[in-house]
C-alpha cells in the first residue's frame, strides 16, 4: 500500500499515439521524493545533450510529489523540459490541476515525441486519449479553457497554451484553468509538440498513512504561517489577494527596480497598490487548499479603453514592470499587458525585458524607426507597450522580431544592442538589480533553471532575534541582512537552494516555506512522514534537496554550462546605478562568490562540475562516468 | 494613480509611505510628519499610534520583538535600507515606508 505517492507515471507518446502508464520506482521516491527531484531523473536518463530541444527526443514532465492531493499539496504542479536555452525548463504553478493528476491516479505525466497535428490529451481517471484538437489551434488560453470544459464537461480541469506557444514564442508559458501560470518555457516545446491542452478529471484520493500526524503537522505549520499568529514573516500579511504587488512602492523606494531597463532603481512614482486593490480587483482567487488565504485576484477593468477586460492577477511583474518600461502607473494598462500575455500564453518577464531593451536601444539610437516599421518605442507610453505585446504575441512586424526573446533579439539586431541585454544564461532576469542585493547576485547566477527568483524565494533572512538560542544554522543569520558584501552570502544561498528543492520535490507552495519553517525542517519533516509513513530523518530529508540541486547541476554540466555561464547581465556587473548610489557589483565580488559558493558545495572551483566525491556522497554515482569526460 | 508628497513649509518633517496593509489602518498613502519631539523610529511609531490606533501594537508588539510581523524601510538621500532597530535616529527629509 502506498501512501502520499499513487505510484504511477502516465506515458503519452504523441507520435504513435500511444499510452503506457508505468509503476513509479520505490526507489526514486526515497532518494527525490517528488517534482523537480523525479522529473530530473527522468531528465537525465531520457534526454541527453544529443537531444535538441525542439526534436521529437525532448520530453515534457507534468509533476506531484507525495503531499499533492492532500492539502499541503496547494495544488502546486511543476513542469520540466530541456529549455530551448538547453538548460533544465521548468517551473511551478498552483491551481486544481495537479491534485486531479493525483486523483485520476498518477504522480507524473510524461509527454513523448511530437504529434504531426494538433492534439489534445484527456485523462479521466483510467481513461486516457488523445483526441484531435484542430478544433482548438489559434484559440488563446481562455477560449480554449472555456471551449474544452463545455466539450467536456466542467469537472475537467485544463492546462493549455496560446497561440503565442503554437508559434513559438520565446519563453512561453503553460496555463492551468486561464489563470495559473507558470514554466516559462515549456508552453514553447508544448507548442512545439502540437499539444494543445491536457484535460484531466480524477476522483480517487490520496492515502495519508498517519491522520492524526499529518493533522498535528499541519496545525502547526497554519500557526506559524498565520496572519495573526506567526512570527518573523512579514509577507504573511502583504501578500495575501494583492501578492508581490503589495510591495511595488516599497521595491521603489529601496530601488529595486530594473528601471528603464536597469539605467536606474527607481522612477518617480510607482503605480499604487491601494489604487490596484480599491479599484480594479474584485474578488479574491485562491488555489486548491490554499492557506494564505488567497494568492491572487480576479480584476476587472470597469472604465476607459480597456473597459471590460477581466483575468486573475497573482503575479507581481506587470506591476514591477512599469518601472521598466520608464514609469507607467496606470493599473488599466498594465492589466491589459497582463491579459494580452495570459491569453497569448506569453511570459511577462520575456515581453517586459524585450520591450524595455528595445526601448533603451531605441532611446540610444541603436534601433530606429526603420527597424521598428515605423513605429517610435518611447519610455513610459502605455499604447505602445501594448501593441508591441500584441504584436509579439502574433509574431507580427518587429514584433517577430521581439519574439525570439531579448537575446535572440539582439543577435537579430546587432550593433552593440547586446550591451543592454537582462539575460541570465540566455533568458530575461526577474528580481531586484543586482547591485541593491549580493546574495541576489549569487542566486540569480548560479540558477540551473535560469533567472527564476521562485527557486530560491524569499532572499531576506529570518529576525535573528526569534532564532532560538541553541540553533544551529550553517549560515550567519546576519548575512542577508548585510546585502552589500560577497561575504558569507554563498552559505546562505546554498541553504536556501537546498530547502527550495526539498520544498519543490514535496511539493508545496513556496509562499507557505517562510517564517518559523525556513529554518526549522521539522515543521516539513513532520508532515512528509505522516503523509508517507516514511521514518526519515532531519539529516536524510535536508540531502534530497541538495540531491536535487546536484542532479540538476550535472544536467546542466553535461549541456555544456561552466563557470562562465553563472554570471549576471554585463550592466549590472560594470555599470553603477547612479540614482540610488550603488556601484557595480564588479567581477571580483562575483568571483568571491562563487568560489566559496562551488567550494560548499563540493564542486570544482574552476569549472562548476560536481566532484566525484560530492556525487558518491549523494548516491548519484550514475551520473559520475559522463561527467567524467567533461572535466 | 501618482500621488505627490504633501508640501511642508517652514517645518522639518520626515515623510512616511504606508503600504497594505498598513494603508487600510491609516486610509491614506503618504504623509508628512513633523519631527518636532521625534528622534527615533520608535518615537515616530508612537506619534502615529496617536492618530492611528493600533500602529505601535502592529509594529512594536507587546513581547519587544521589533518587526515579527511588518517591515520598516528608511531612505535618505538615494540609499535605502530595512531598519531593525528601533532605537534608529531620523533625520528630516528621511522617507520612511512602513509594511
Amino acid at each position: 500500500m502506498l501512501y502520499g505517492w499513487k505510484g504511477k507515471i502516465l506515458r503519452v507518446d504523441l507520435a504513435d499515439k500511444k499510452v503506457v502508464k508505468q509503476d513509479l520506482p520505490e526507489e526514486w521516491m526515497k532518494k527525490y521524493m517528488g517534482g523537480r527531484g523525479i522529473m530530473t531523473k527522468i531528465m537525465w536518463d531520457e534526454v541527453g545533450p544529443e537531444v535538441d530541444p525542439f526534436s521529437p527526443g525532448n520530453k515534457l514532465i507534468f509533476g506531484t510529489g507525495p503531499l499533492e492531493g492532500t492539502p499541503l499539496g496547494q495544488g502546486r504542479i511543476s513542469i520540466q523540459t530541456k529549455h530551448p536555452k538547453k538548460f533544465i525548463g521548468e517551473g511551478g504553478a498552483a491551481g486544481f490541476w495537479a491534485p486531479n493528476l493525483k486523483f485520476a491516479g498518477y504522480d507524473f505525466l510524461v509527454i513523448e515525441q511530437k504529434s504531426n497535428t494538433p492534439v489534445y490529451i484527456l485523462i479521466d481517471d483510467d481513461k486516457v486519449e488523445i483526441r484531435d484538437a484542430i478544433h482548438l489551434w489559434g484559440k488563446d488560453n481562455h477560449e480554449t479553457d472555456k471551449l474544452l470544459r463545455q466539450e467536456l464537461g466542467q469537472e475537467f480541469v485544463t492546462s493549455t497554451i496560446g497561440p503565442a506557444n503554437e508559434k513559438l514564442v520565446a519563453n512561453s508559458k503553460v496555463f492551468f484553468e486561464a489563470s495559473y501560470c507558470g514554466c516559462r518555457g515549456c508552453g514553447e516545446i508544448m507548442g512545439d509538440k502540437k499539444l494543445k491542452a491536457v484535460a484531466v478529471h480524477g476522483t480517487g484520493g490520496v492515502k495519508i498513512k498517519d491522520p492524526e500526524g499529518y493533522l498535528r503537522a499541519y496545525r502547526r505549520l497554519l500557526k506559524c504561517s498565520s496572519i495573526s499568529e506567526g512570527r518573523g514573516e512579514p509577507t504573511n500579511l502583504t501578500h495575501t489577494i494583492l501578492m508581490s504587488n503589495s510591495l511595488i512602492r516599497n521595491f521603489n523606494e529601496m530601488g529595486w527596480f530594473h528601471a528603464y531597463n536597469g539605467q536606474r532603481g527607481r522612477v518617480e512614482n510607482a503605480p499604487s497598490e491601494m489604487d490596484l486593490l480599491e479599484n480594479y480587483l474584485v474578488k479574491p482567487s485562491t488555489s486548491f487548499c490554499c492557506t494564505s488565504p488567497s494568492c491572487g485576484a480576479r480584476y476587472l477593468v470597469k472604465e476607459g479603453k480597456y473597459a471590460g477586460i477581466e483575468g486573475v492577477q497573482r503575479e507581481g511583474s506587470p506591476g514591477y514592470g512599469a518601472s521598466t518600461l520608464g514609469g507607467l502607473t496606470s493599473w488599466s494598462t498594465l492589466l491589459k499587458f497582463k491579459h494580452l500575455c495570459d491569453r497569448y500564453g506569453m511570459d511577462t518577464l520575456m515581453v517586459l525585458y524585450t520591450v524595455s531593451w528595445a526601448m533603451e536601444c531605441y532611446q540610444r539610437g541603436i534601433i530606429t524607426k526603420e527597424d521598428t516599421d515605423g513605429i517610435e518605442i518611447k519610455w513610459g507610453d502605455d499604447d505602445i507597450v501594448v501593441k508591441l505585446t500584441e504584436m509579439i504575441g502574433r509574431r507580427e512586424g518587429f514584433g517577430d522580431i521581439l519574439a525570439n526573446g531579448a537575446q535572440k533579439a539582439a543577435e537579430i539586431i546587432g550593433r552593440g544592442s547586446e550591451n543592454y541585454l537582462l539575460t541570465i544564461k540566455g533568458r530575461e532576469i526577474d528580481e531586484q538589480p543586482k547591485q541593491a542585493s549580493y546574495q541576489t547576485t549569487l542566486f540569480e547566477a548560479v540558477c540551473e533553471g535560469g533567472p527564476d527568483h521562485t527557486r530560491w524565494f524569499p532572499a531576506y533572512g529570518t529576525n535573528p532575534k526569534l532564532l532560538p538560542k541553541d540553533l544551529s544554522l550553517p549560515y550567519d543569520p546576519l548575512t542577508p541582512f548585510n546585502p552589500l558584501s560577497p561575504e558569507g552570502k554563498a552559505a546562505f544561498v546554498k541553504y536556501r537552494y537546498d530547502r527550495g528543492a526539498l520544498i519543490e520535490d514535496l511539493p508545496t507552495c513556496m509562499a507557505m516555506h517562510k517564517g518559523e519553517s525556513l529554518w526549522d525542517i521539522t515543521y516539513w519533516l513532520d508532515i512528509y512522514n505522516a503523509t508517507t509513513g516514511a521514518d526519515c530523518t532531519a539529516e536524510e530529508f535536508v540531502k534530497i534537496g541538495e540531491r536535487t540541486v546536484n542532479l540538476e547541476r550535472a544536467y546542466i554540466v553535461r549541456e555544456g554550462f561552466r563557470r562562465e555561464d553563472d554570471t549576471i547581465p554585463r550592466r549590472m556587473l560594470e555599470e553603477p546605478l547612479i540614482d540610488i548610489g550603488l556601484p557595480p557589483v564588479g567581477q571580483n565580488n562575483l568571483d568571491i562568490m562563487l568560489d566559496e559558493y562551488y567550494t560548499l558545495r563540493g564542486w570544482d572551483v574552476k569549472t562548476a562540475i560536481p566532484t566525484e566525491e560530492k556525487l558518491r556522497e549523494l548516491d548519484l554515482d550514475f551520473t559520475i562516468d559522463d561527467l567524467k569526460q567533461l572535466r | 494613480m501618482c500621488v505627490m508628497w504633501p508640501t511642508t513649509s517652514g517645518k522639518k518633517y520626515v515623510y512616511v509611505n504606508y503600504v497594505f496593509p498598513v494603508a487600510t489602518m491609516t486610509g491614506k498613502e503618504r504623509e508628512a510628519i513633523n519631527l518636532e519631539g521625534i528622534e527615533t523610529i520608535s518615537d515616530l511609531i508612537s506619534r502615529l499610534d496617536e492618530k492611528y490606533t493600533g500602529i505601535k501594537d502592529l509594529f512594536m508588539p507587546p513581547d519587544d520583538i521589533f518587526n515579527v510581523r511588518t517591515g520598516i524601510t528608511l531612505r535618505r538621500g538615494q540609499r535605502a535600507r530595512g531598519i531593525g532597530d528601533p532605537g534608529e535616529k531620523i533625520e528630516e527629509g528621511d522617507i520612511i515606508t512602513l509594511w
